[in-house]
């Protein structure tokens, strides 16, 4: 079994007019055993940007940390909000600076801009190769079946209570085919004036 | 016994590029891969070094953007210190001699190629550091598709109609036959006065069957929330966000 799929986890985010839909599930898990069911692999880096990180738990943890220590940095030195751009490029070069021999995480980067309010989402693999779609991304153990019906469920410039259904709906038809997530899920809904964080009801096995 | 090493975005490609009389003709597809999922469906492979310089790239995606954007800023560098345009061949030395440090462990294959004062040139980099020079090339996963065009249409001195006209088809037949590339084309025309970037370009068969009647739209209230808390900003007065 691969490193990338020992603890399970998936993370979800969908651009829409001015907002930005991040979920992820609760299972924390090692291998097939379910340890705990309250483990977030979104976090809060600024007021408009999040950060997912799938995969081997250990290694998000301290990408997560690293993450927030070169954020923190930036932000003191520029005297300015990160833009979620920004946030993107700086995990793809800590990613990459560990090239050949990579934290096993896939990261995912979902805001909004801090002055336009434009959307941006990213996802990147380990070593740091960002993809940056105009409509959604996914990463973790449910990324394939989540591309498929995101596919469907995504459309243009939705407002923020549409995407957030169609983020969580997509979330938990995932949810419902993929053994490594589950235990229920969280979606954030980042807006121009509050971010709205929501726990969604669902299958417990 | 380890673990199986967790899989990378590869560009999984067809590129392209000719020479035709006077310029040169370069191009990619735009599908990135991960196995068999399409990881990116409009990822630019088509890098830009400088004005008149481009690298196009296959292997590992990650590989190649931090190479192209390693070249592109040291040939910048070049330029601003001697104050003359860097040369194709420069772009192509450092790029080579950057992957043969790393003994093909670095996976980018790369096509340069671009316009200077000594002439259109287009070489081919490996990642292990083999360089070649052509007139016409393809590499990438769709290859091989591409190269039976090129080899069949490809003469010496065409026109730059005829060469952006048979770049676009040679990516075509890749796209058309290759699993690992397709979605969408970009070109750059390159000359001696200007570069032109053309793209993305859509062929028919890439485009989605039929417009999609269907829509799925779920009411306001349809999933079932538990809990929820809405987190409103705090305004911080002495932060300056004006830059």
């Amino acid at each position: 079994m691969s490193i990338m799929s020992y603890n399970g986890g998936t993370v979800l985010a969908m651009a829409g007019e001015e907002c930005v839909c991040i979920a992820t599930d609760l299972r924390f898990g090692e291998q097939m055993t379910t340890v705990a069911t309250d483990k977030k692999k979104v976090h809060k880096v600024s007021d408009k940007v999040y950060v997912g990180l799938a995969g081997f738990s250990s290694d998000a943890r301290t990408m997560l940390e690293k993450i927030m220590f070169r954020k923190n940095l930036y932000e003191l030195r520029e005297s300015r909000k990160i833009r979620p751009k920004v946030l993107g490029e700086m995990i793809s070069n800590l990613c990459y600076q560990h090239r050949f021999g990579s934290y096993f995480t896939e990261p995912l980067v979902a805001g909004l801009d801090p002055d336009t309010h434009k959307p941006y989402i990213c996802a990147m693999d380990t070593i740091g190769c960002i993809a940056s779609p105009r409509d959604f991304v996914a990463v973790g153990t449910g990324q394939e079946y989540l591309l498929g019906v995101c596919e469907s469920y995504w459309r243009e410039n939705m407002k923020a209570d549409e995407l957030f259904e169609a983020t969580a709906q997509s979330m938990l038809s995932c949810l419902e085919r993929d053994a490594a997530s589950g235990w229920g899920a969280v979606v954030y809904t980042i807006t121009k004036d509050k971010v709205n964080v929501s726990t969604i009801k669902a299958r417990m096995d | 016994m380890g673990h199986k090493a967790p899989r990378l975005t590869s560009t999984g490609t067809t590129i392209v590029a000719a020479a035709y009389k006077g310029g040169l003709v370069m191009g990619a597809d735009s599908r990135a891969t991960a196995g068999n999922i399409i990881a990116d469906k409009h990822c630019e492979k088509v890098h830009k070094l400088t004005e008149s310089i481009y690298a196009c790239g296959a292997g590992t995606a990650a590989d190649l953007d931090q190479v192209t954007k390693m070249l592109s800023g040291n040939l910048r560098l070049l330029e601003l210190n001697t104050g003359r345009k860097a040369r194709v061949i420069t772009a192509l030395r450092q790029a080579k001699q950057h992957l043969f440090n790393y003994q093909g462990y670095i996976g980018a294959y790369l096509l340069i190629g671009g316009v200077d004062p000594t002439g259109p040139h287009l070489y081919m980099c490996s990642a292990n550091g083999t360089t070649m020079a052509f007139p016409y090339t393809a590499q990438g996963s769709g290859s091989y598709a591409a190269i039976t065009i090129l080899e069949r249409d490809f003469k010496p001195d065409m026109t730059k109609e005829e060469a952006e006209s048979l770049v676009q088809r040679a990516l075509e037949a890749g796209m058309h036959g290759d699993n690992a590339s397709g979605n969408s084309l970009n070109l750059v025309v390159i000359e001696p006065t200007a570069t032109v970037f053309k793209g993305p370009i859509i062929p028919d068969f890439c485009k989605r069957p039929e417009p999609n009647d269907l829509e799925y739209k779920f009411n306001k209230g349809s999933t079932k929330v538990l809990k929820q808390k809405a987190y409103k900003y705090d305004i911080v007065e002495s932060m300056d966000i004006s830059h």
